[in-house]
């Protein structure tokens, strides 16, 4: 299969930087700055670009063409956004900076009404909800290990009984609500083992998916680009060690 | 060495050549789909054809490894069982790889004999900045939120998206995410409001979230992680690269819980050391 020159750039380009980034993994140095502060500059325009083509051009300047020019004139309205989207801008100057308060003051309450009503509904009445379960039924197995039976359900009332019961600071932790928060605590602890687990489980797969494009990228067709830039930077970095301790020597420490 | 002399290059070592070596073994494991993989396979294999699905792609290149292998399966059966996908994402890294995993699949279904054209089986409406009132925009209206696609063309001259207007006409919102906006805000903003059903794909850090919105059935399935994604290309009988990854996977966990065990060895060793040492300075 033929690879084109630009797509063969790419690879070596990928390959070059994830391998610069890997090279952190050994100590700080030029090459993983270099890689870092690329990934910041390239994010922060392609963000930019991506706000403006995706949410400026179609959301506020189409709108206020078409307003303009006649076709929907209850476009105008979009005009409302422009001025407050102004008014945030007047924070780069001391004497107006109060202005953009208005701006944000909207955000933050449309943000958090908002975020209270979902969070309300999905997080808490519908939890609630979730937790009323049945504890007999023809159609309730009585033991499972996957999906609703008696036992699971048993044991997940009582997880949220007394994960509740642990974080009741109320009244003192005296028996019986003692035994009640130390339950809680196992419940709490077993969250926290499976959480762990599972953040192991994602970065070990963040790093087979590189090792796979850079198995891919040490193909032939893409002229073994993972393996010269690998042993490239391998290389630089003796160079730089050496240069480093050749430095060190010349100038002792005071 | 004590417990903290141990240099932790040595950790990284092991496990980035353990990945090498594991990846080049030819091992294939064996899967069991659990209820949450089964219930997104079930929820897209009782939609009638013609069905619209949302997808929100709600992740960039940078956790690829963990979504991508799934965005391909989950959009592979859309697209195989003829129905129809309009894409969209929260995240400004969403929109490449929405046309990426498009082109992708849709080069394959074309080898296997089934054509897919854009416009009219799969439309990607590109990035909408906003976050949370983003996705509630969405929920009231899809063609005011997005009055354009990715590529620039109104969304009234899309014959997909003729007669489309909010979630009352979409069948299941699956989505796809690796953080905030993701899951959590669709289920809020959207899957609450709206009643809308919905099934998600989330890398492994979030999967435990999760659990509780699987338990209460506010969403019908989801994939959590890389595993997710294998079982998923279990049951659609296409191995891919979350199949092939997961052997690594599983010989590296290995590995990973030697250090562990190992790590506890040498603590407990260290105080029984310290312990031994007090004693002597104290008949001293």
């Amino acid at each position: 299969m033929e690879v084109k020159t630009m797509e063969l750039l790419g690879i070596w380009v990928a390959a070059f930087l994830s391998l610069a980034i890997f090279s952190f993994l050994y100590k700080d140095n030029p090459i993983y700055k270099f890689a870092e502060h690329l990934f910041v500059g390239i994010s922060a325009g392609y963000v930019l670009i991506q706000e403006l083509a995706g949410t400026l051009i179609p959301n506020l300047y189409h709108p206020l063409r078409e307003a303009f020019l006649g076709i929907s004139p209850s476009k105008w309205t979009r005009l409302g956004a422009l001025v407050l989207g102004i008014m945030i801008l007047l924070r780069f100057f001391k004497k107006t900076t109060w202005i953009s308060r208005w701006s944000l003051a909207l955000i933050i309450g449309t943000f958090a009404a908002l975020r209270i009503t979902g969070y309300t509904q999905s997080d808490l009445v519908k939890q609630i909800n979730g937790t009323m379960l049945s504890l007999s039924g023809k159609d309730l197995a009585w033991a499972s290990w996957d999906g609703a039976s008696v036992m699971n359900n048993l044991i997940l009332i009582i997880g949220v009984i007394t994960v509740l019961v642990y974080f009741f600071f109320s009244l003192e932790h005296k028996t019986p609500l003692k035994q009640g928060a130390l339950i809680g605590t196992g419940f709490l602890m077993i969250t926290f083992g499976s959480s762990f687990g599972y953040t192991v489980l994602g970065r070990v797969s963040l790093l087979i998916g590189c090792v796979q494009d850079l198995y891919i990228y040490a193909e032939r067709r893409y002229g073994y680009s993972s393996l010269f830039c690998g042993v490239g930077i391998i290389i630089y970095l003796i160079l730089w060690e050496m240069g480093n301790k050749a430095k060190n020597r010349a100038e002792p420490s005071s | 060495m004590g417990s903290k002399g141990l240099d932790k290059r040595w950790i990284f070592l092991s496990v980035g050549l353990a990945v090498l070596v594991f990846l080049k073994l030819p091992l294939h494991l064996t899967y069991s789909p659990d209820q949450k993989t089964l219930g997104v396979y079930k929820a897209i294999e009782g939609l009638p054809p013609g069905t619209i699905v949302y997808l929100s792609v709600d992740y960039g290149p940078s956790s690829k490894a963990e979504i991508l292998p799934m965005h391909r399966a989950l959009v592979y059966h859309i697209l195989n069982r003829d129905l129809k996908i309009i894409a969209g994402s929260v995240w400004s890294s969403g929109p490449p790889m929405i046309d990426r995993v498009f082109s992708e699949v849709c080069d394959e279904l074309k080898k296997q004999g089934k054509e897919k054209k854009y416009g009219i089986d799969y439309v990607n409406l590109g990035y909408k900045s906003g976050q949370d009132v983003a996705i509630a925009k969405i929920g009231t209206s899809i063609p005011e939120t997005f009055p354009r696609d990715y590529l620039g063309t109104p969304v009234k001259d899309i014959p997909l998206m003729n007669g489309v207007n909010n979630f009352e006409q979409i069948g299941l919102l699956c989505n796809l995410s690796v953080g905030s906006p993701g899951a959590r805000q669709w289920l809020q903003q959207v899957q609450t409001r709206y009643k809308v059903r919905m099934v998600a794909g989330v890398t492994a850090v979030m999967a435990p979230d999760l659990y509780s919105f699987f338990q209460s059935r506010q969403i019908e399935g989801f994939l959590g992680g890389l595993v997710g994604a294998a079982e998923y290309e279990y049951l659609l009988k296409r191995p891919g690269l979350a199949m092939a990854g997961m052997n690594v996977q599983s010989l590296t966990h290995f590995l990973i819980l030697g250090f562990v065990v190992l790590g506890n060895i040498l603590f407990v060793r260290d105080i029984l050391r310290q312990r031994k040492d007090k004693g002597i300075k104290t008949s001293s």
